[in-house]
């Protein structure tokens, strides 16, 4: 039986799970997308690179939209009086982490069983009712499913037909709101069950308390973008752009435009013909069919072990990951993991009940979304899918996998500093990540020997001058944070 | 006075955000060096023949061509027709924010920023401009708010319809935008028919420059907007988006000078930017150049 949210506190509980699920997507499709091949160098053709090239833009695309769906789902929890979590286990954790929706939390390059996986996370249910856990999606029932023309037009009429089968649903089974069975671990099929379930619970629950009383969260907490936020419309701070849609909460009608957004873009259930195109699904399926048709399935990525970690957690098993021995590259995994785990608790402040002026809700968006996101975690995930895993740099695994990858660790919860001392806190976490690039660039060029280092006019890998740009872009964002953004030029005409 | 004023069609090959600001080919912004092209220099291009050029074919419908040049001259007052058509380069310069760690909301400046007039193959003017004229080769990301600030472009201006003008749009309507890249997009098709089929490259790029026009048509903010009533796609947008207010005086050191200005004080220059073809990688500029004279 589908578990039926009745409760406040099963409904924050679940939208917890439902941000953690969101954050371990994300950071699955961005391991996929930042292991693809880059370059002529790397074996393919320019055709084939430019296929891939295309699969990595539509991957990036959806993990962009997977990180608005963690966005929608902190709104969602904040709305209703729930605080915001960037806690997840590591990866990788057994299949049945997320129970019988068969979610198998790994880190693995983008290669085609990787895609297969990814378009059943993304899968409607109709397509995987009759599947074994982990079992791929039919390829053309899939494609059918992403041509079909749906009789909906609009987003009106759309809503209309959601809210009227939620209707009809409490209406025929009037005895759940006694009967329901709790919400003990993850009791859905899959994640479109998993959002139609707090969908419906937000409807059930506003019924039961009425809905001001469900929504106690303070609007000031939603974080989102477009007209009416915070953020100037067009400038970097507007959340609204690079294809995201961040809305804010505060009431059952927006709670379940955040809601039929996340379906619509994900799995692309009863979404306006135009768009099916572009949702996770179809786009992963339309990667699946290309793979398939050039013979790209297993070359269109670097040779990346799967789950690189530096060092065993407790919350993984033994068996499963792949330890990085090379020295070198766990100084830059190391860099990496220190950059996301600061740029997790910047959101943490961000999104947390904490005092903040709008200035100080600015300087977290500055640090954290630009330019951490894409100046640094983005690149150091890049660069370590080119370097050697182990310390002898012929050594493989036993699939023949040698190179690194971003391992996305985390070594515990993520918990917010002491109000008074976090912005000094944050100014140490920047000045350590200042210090771990000066020790590794400090050592040397390393990574003259690996295929495709030379550049013109350097007498350094380009992966060392990379570092070296982003050492000295850390420097200075470390000094903007210290400077409160004041040394910056003009922001406003 | 020696007054020059500048226009013409620049290229730069940049990725544009969300990729990081040194990204090579391009991955998650709306630019990208597509396959059998050169890696992305982010460099600016006044000059066609500048190392690092790429140019496109747009089809039967046509599209930028890199060149600016001097259209109008005076030296105190008085017309100097033999500098008109003079070629002005921004010499390895780049656009740069560094995603918002030196300057925010792409209010960006140029740096290097090294300015040069040539005619008849001779250089004639050449002049540098130092963040600070104290330490010229002081690192851009040491720089301090005012530095930066003498660099920056002050100005937005959304739906520009100078910038439409001087790229021959017909006007700077957002409608009139979309179907320039619509028109562009159908350009591209024509091309791709004609694009023999063991040209494999060639049809690779093309289709990818297809799908990317395509987008126009799409809409992402699915809260936001009816057809119709869309907030613009800035593959669109930025074809009449004008950005204004650049005014340096330049300071620093000048390595050709046969037009006889006067070294002791600072050659300002003045320009804007704009009518970004995302597709071509090109752009417009106006501005111009205002050299005090020794005589």
């Amino acid at each position: 039986m589908t578990p039926k949210i009745t409760t406040r506190a099963e409904l924050i509980d679940v939208l917890r799970t439902a941000s953690e699920l969101e954050h371990q997507l994300m950071a699955q499709y961005l391991f996929a997308v930042y292991s693809m091949k880059r370059y002529t160098w790397e074996g393919l053709e320019p055709v084939q690179l430019e296929y891939v090239r295309r699969w990595s833009s539509s991957i990036t695309l959806i993990a962009r939209q997977e990180m608005e769906h963690l966005g929608l789902a902190l709104n969602l929890l904040s709305a209703i009086g729930g605080t915001p979590s960037f806690t997840r286990p590591n990866m990788p954790q057994r299949a049945d982490y997320y129970g019988k929706a068969g979610i198998k939390l790994a880190l693995t390059r983008g290669n085609l069983d990787t895609i297969k996986r990814f378009q059943r996370f993304e899968s409607p249910d109709k397509l995987t009712k009759k599947l074994k856990p982990e079992e791929p999606v039919s390829q053309r029932r899939a494609e059918e499913w992403c041509s079909k023309k749906d009789e909906i037009k609009n987003r009106t009429q759309l809503h209309a037909r959601m809210m009227a089968e939620a209707g009809a649903l409490r209406a025929a089974a009037p005895g759940m709101l006694t009967t329901s069975a709790p919400v003990l671990g993850f009791g859905w099929a899959s994640v479109q069950e998993l959002y139609e379930a707090i969908s419906d619970g937000f409807d059930t629950v506003a019924g039961i308390l009425g809905e001001r009383n469900l929504f106690v969260g303070k609007p000031s907490l939603q974080i989102f973008g477009g007209p009416g936020s915070a953020q100037q419309q067009g400038s970097m701070d507007d959340l609204n752009q690079y294809d995201v849609d961040l809305i804010g909460v505060t009431n059952l009608a927006s709670a379940q435009m955040a809601i039929t957004m996340i379906l619509e873009q994900g799995e692309g259930i009863k979404v306006n013909p135009e768009y099916l195109r572009w949702t996770h699904f179809c786009l992963f399926t339309g990667i699946r069919s290309g793979m398939e048709e050039h013979g790209l399935g297993e070359v269109a990525a670097r040779p990346v072990v799967s789950n690189p970690m530096t060092s065993l957690y407790p919350d993984v098993e033994r068996s499963e990951v792949t330890l990085l021995t090379n020295a070198h590259s766990l100084q830059v995994s190391r860099i990496f993991n220190e950059s996301y785990e600061l740029m997790l608790l910047l959101l943490l402040y961000l999104y947390s009940d904490n005092v903040k002026t709008q200035t100080e809700v600015s300087s977290l968006m500055d640090a954290a979304f630009f330019p951490l996101m894409t100046m640094f975690i983005r690149p150091l995930a890049e660069i370590l899918t080119e370097l050697p895993a182990f310390k002898n740099s012929k050594e493989t695994t036993a699939d023949g996998m040698r190179n690194a990858g971003p391992g996305f660790e985390l070594n515990g919860d993520v918990l917010l500093f002491p109000p008074d001392a976090s912005w000094d806190l944050f100014q140490e976490r920047f000045d350590t990540i200042v210090a771990m690039y000066d020790v590794l660039l400090a050592d040397g060029d390393p990574w003259t020997g690996l295929p495709g280092q030379k550049e013109s006019g350097s007498n350094h890998s380009r992966i060392w001058n990379r570092l070296e740009y982003m050492r000295s872009n850390m420097q200075r964002l470390a000094a903007d944070w210290r400077a409160k953004w004041l040394n910056i030029g003009i922001t406003t005409q | 006075m020696l007054i020059l004023d500048f226009e013409g069609y620049f290229q730069m090959r940049m990725a544009t955000d969300p990729d990081p600001t040194d990204e090579l080919r391009g991955v998650s912004g709306y630019t990208f060096a597509f396959c059998g092209e050169p890696d992305l220099d982010h460099k600016l291009h006044f000059q066609p023949d500048e190392p690092g050029v790429w140019e496109r074919d747009f089809g039967p419908g046509g599209g930028p061509k890199v060149g600016v040049t001097v259209t109008s001259a005076k030296r105190n007052g008085i017309d100097a027709p033999e500098l008109v058509g003079g070629k002005i380069a921004f010499v390895d310069g780049q656009v740069i924010e560094h995603n918002g760690l030196l300057v925010r909301n792409d209010y960006f400046i140029i740096n290097p920023f090294r300015v040069t007039l040539t005619s008849g193959g001779k250089l004639l003017l050449d002049r540098v401009d130092n963040l600070d004229p104290s330490d010229p080769n002081m690192p851009e990301n040491e720089a301090t708010s005012p530095m930066l600030q003498r660099r920056q472009a002050t100005t937005f201006t959304s739906n520009s319809e100078e910038v439409a003008a001087a790229t021959g749009l017909p006007n700077a309507a957002s409608v009139t935008l979309i179907q320039n890249r619509l028109d562009r997009k159908r350009s591209l098709e024509a091309l791709l028919a004609s694009t023999p089929k063991k040209d494999a490259v060639k049809r690779a790029e093309l289709e990818s420059r297809i799908y990317e026009l395509a987008i126009v048509e799409q809409w992402w903010n699915l809260t936001q907007g009816t057809p119709g009533n869309r907030p613009i796609d800035r593959r669109a947008a930025q074809l009449a988006l004008q950005l204004s207010g650049w005014n340096v005086d330049m300071n620093g050191a000048i390595a050709a000078n046969r037009l006889g200005a006067d070294e002791r004080y600072p050659w300002n220059i003045a320009f804007w930017m704009g009518g970004w073809d995302g597709d071509a990688m090109c752009g417009y500029v106006r501005g111009t150049w205002t050299i005090p004279l020794a005589t």
